[in-house]
């Protein structure tokens, strides 16, 4: 990393005496203002404390920050769509390309619902609408489906179920939960239609969980993050930041097995409990252009049809698959 | 009016003066005279209406989402963005142009991408629309009613200040010498009270233009007057 100008860090000097330490990990002049603003912020709503007692705390979170800890560690939430996720050890914090994701899926379903007017094959008829999350982590996708589902108000209702193998990020994810209906970002109802289960993926007794939550086991939409990361990529990309706070869990995947690579050991997985459950599309992030192309291909294996999304920064993230023409329309890239 | 009746009907012993509000012209709600204060959720009506929140056309529209530092990628090194989780960015800057106009706008407020979008949106709408509209344009008209409602505050001390004036001049016997100020003050109030007009809001008695003239003598006026032509609004609380 190159050395911080000395400049800069006698003009943010000038500006606050925290800001040389918050320069650290942003580089920037413009975002460590931000980051100060934003802690600033959220101490001040912290019940109970003095001024001098403000003045300090900041300075031990802004200390902490240059030693490298994640600001929504700092913060304890990250802002995800319309719901706020609660952050700390044990779970990855939710990044903006998987809002990306989950936001326009849901757009999407609704522009298709209002296309036709709500009579269509796209919704069962005889159930609930049914999501599942696969690698949910700290609930991120399952809250933010939840919200955009309630948005949508479908005659028959909608469940949400998330599943991880790591009891840390669920005991977060179902804190989250209380924390979003508290907030009023869920309604109250929200404590019925969304559910977590603590099931490892890789292992079979995954299906038999998700029939204890949904009836028949049948769902309608996958959607899973899964950590995606080879193990060489780990250890040259991932900042140290990354490295040092966030679960290596929930970036690499155990280990690869037959013939499958590291970093794709999860996608077979999620493919073939997708064809078990039934499901009508799927929806995948993936770490980029290569990994989608291989996606893809494992998915069109299998008969699917597929289709890619592309995120703000240009990268193949999104592998996106679906059974029966009727979900053709997952293909739509028109985002901008 | 109606309130004014209804509450005649309802209330065992009305004040006279809440009595002859209900047929003059109540500036207060009968209420508040009784000393409770109407309670409702719905926007009161009497408010003026304000200009809408300018919309952008979503395809005029070019957006940007900035990270932190770009990271451009060094002796054959992947790009570190395109492995996602790899880094964790706080920046959720959104950057937007219009491209018929070239404006850019850049939000940074929140941690929020989707609300840093809105409010990036919104942003470049008000922008848009003062180029556009001018004086008539959202963002203007809320500012003159800004600067309305400093006036009026501004009146309102001028008028108490005048008062404790001349009760001190009133106390120690010198009239004459503050004659001079008060006419210079008069002056100003009345002054104001041609400005006051389109974008007024609903304020308490005794607040601003030539409706304080009524409230505060109109009371005792209609009184008096009542009185001296025996109609039936005053015959009720004599007849108590």
């Amino acid at each position: 990393m190159p050395r911080l100008p000395p400049h800069l860090v006698t003009t943010a000097r000038a500006q606050h005496p925290l800001l040389p330490l918050l320069l650290r990990q942003t580089r920037t002049l413009p975002l460590a203002l931000s980051e100060l603003r934003w802690l600033r912020e959220y101490i001040s709503q912290l019940p109970n404390l003095t001024l001098s007692r403000q003045h300090d705390h900041l300075r031990h979170l802004c200390r902490r920050r240059s030693l490298g800890a994640p600001l929504q560690y700092l913060l304890k939430s990250q802002p995800f769509g319309d719901v706020d996720i609660l952050c700390g050890k044990g779970a990855l914090i939710p990044r903006p390309e998987t809002e990306e994701t989950v936001v326009r899926l849901f757009s999407l379903l609704e522009s298709q619902l209002h296309k036709n007017n709500h009579n269509n094959a796209l919704l069962p008829t005889d159930r609930e609408l049914r999501v599942l999350d696969l690698c949910t982590g700290p609930g991120s996708i399952t809250l933010l489906a939840a919200s955009n589902l309630y948005q949508l108000h479908l005659p028959r209702g909608f469940r949400v179920l998330g599943v991880d193998i790591s009891r840390a990020a669920l005991t977060l994810a179902r804190r989250s939960l209380k924390y979003n209906i508290t907030t009023g970002a869920l309604p109250p109802a929200a404590k019925h239609s969304i559910s977590f289960i603590t099931a490892d993926i890789l292992n079979s007794n995954t299906h038999a969980a998700i029939e204890e939550n949904f009836g028949d086991g049948s769902v309608d939409i996958v959607i899973a993050n899964p950590p995606y990361v080879s193990l060489e990529g780990y250890w040259k990309d991932t900042s140290r930041s990354v490295r040092l706070y966030e679960p290596e869990m929930a970036l690499v995947p155990p280990s690869g097995r037959d013939g499958v690579r590291r970093e794709d050991v999860f996608y077979p997985a999620i493919e073939s409990l997708s064809r078990r459950v039934h499901a009508r599309a799927v929806v995948l992030e993936t770490g980029g252009d290569e990994q989608s192309a291989r996606v893809e291909q494992l998915f069109e294996g299998s008969g699917w049809r597929t289709g890619v999304w592309v995120d703000f920064a240009g990268v193949r993230r999104n592998v996106v698959a679906w059974g029966d023409d009727s979900w053709s329309w997952l293909a739509t890239s028109s985002h901008s | 009016m109606i309130r004014g009746k209804s509450l005649l009907r309802a209330s065992a012993a009305p004040s006279p003066r809440c009595l002859l509000r209900a047929y003059g012209r109540p500036r207060t709600p009968c209420c508040q005279a009784h000393g409770y204060r109407p309670f409702g959720v719905t926007a009161s009506l009497y408010k003026k209406q304000m200009p809408p929140r300018p919309k952008v056309n979503e395809d005029e529209l070019e957006e940007k989402f900035l990270k932190g530092t770009p990271k451009k990628p060094i002796g054959g090194q992947k790009k570190l963005i395109l492995i996602y989780g790899t880094v964790n960015k706080t920046s959720s800057a959104v950057q937007l142009r219009h491209i018929p106009a070239g404006i850019v706008v850049k939000s940074q407020e929140t941690r929020s991408r989707e609300q840093n979008r809105k409010i990036a949106r919104q942003l470049l709408a008000s922008k848009l629309e003062d180029i556009e509209k001018g004086d008539q344009s959202r963002n203007n008209v809320l500012k003159q009613v800004a600067n309305k409602k400093k006036a009026s505050k501004r009146k309102k001390s001028l008028r108490k200040y005048r008062k404790l004036d001349e009760a001190k001049a009133e106390a120690a016997g010198q009239l004459t010498d503050g004659s001079d100020n008060e006419s210079e003050v008069a002056g100003e109030l009345e002054a104001g009270e041609e400005s006051d007009g389109e974008w007024e809001e609903e304020e308490e008695e005794g607040a601003s233009g030539s409706a304080v003239q009524v409230a505060e003598n109109g009371p005792v006026n209609q009184l008096q007057d009542a009185k001296a032509d025996g109609n039936t609004p005053s015959e009720k609380p004599e007849q108590r």
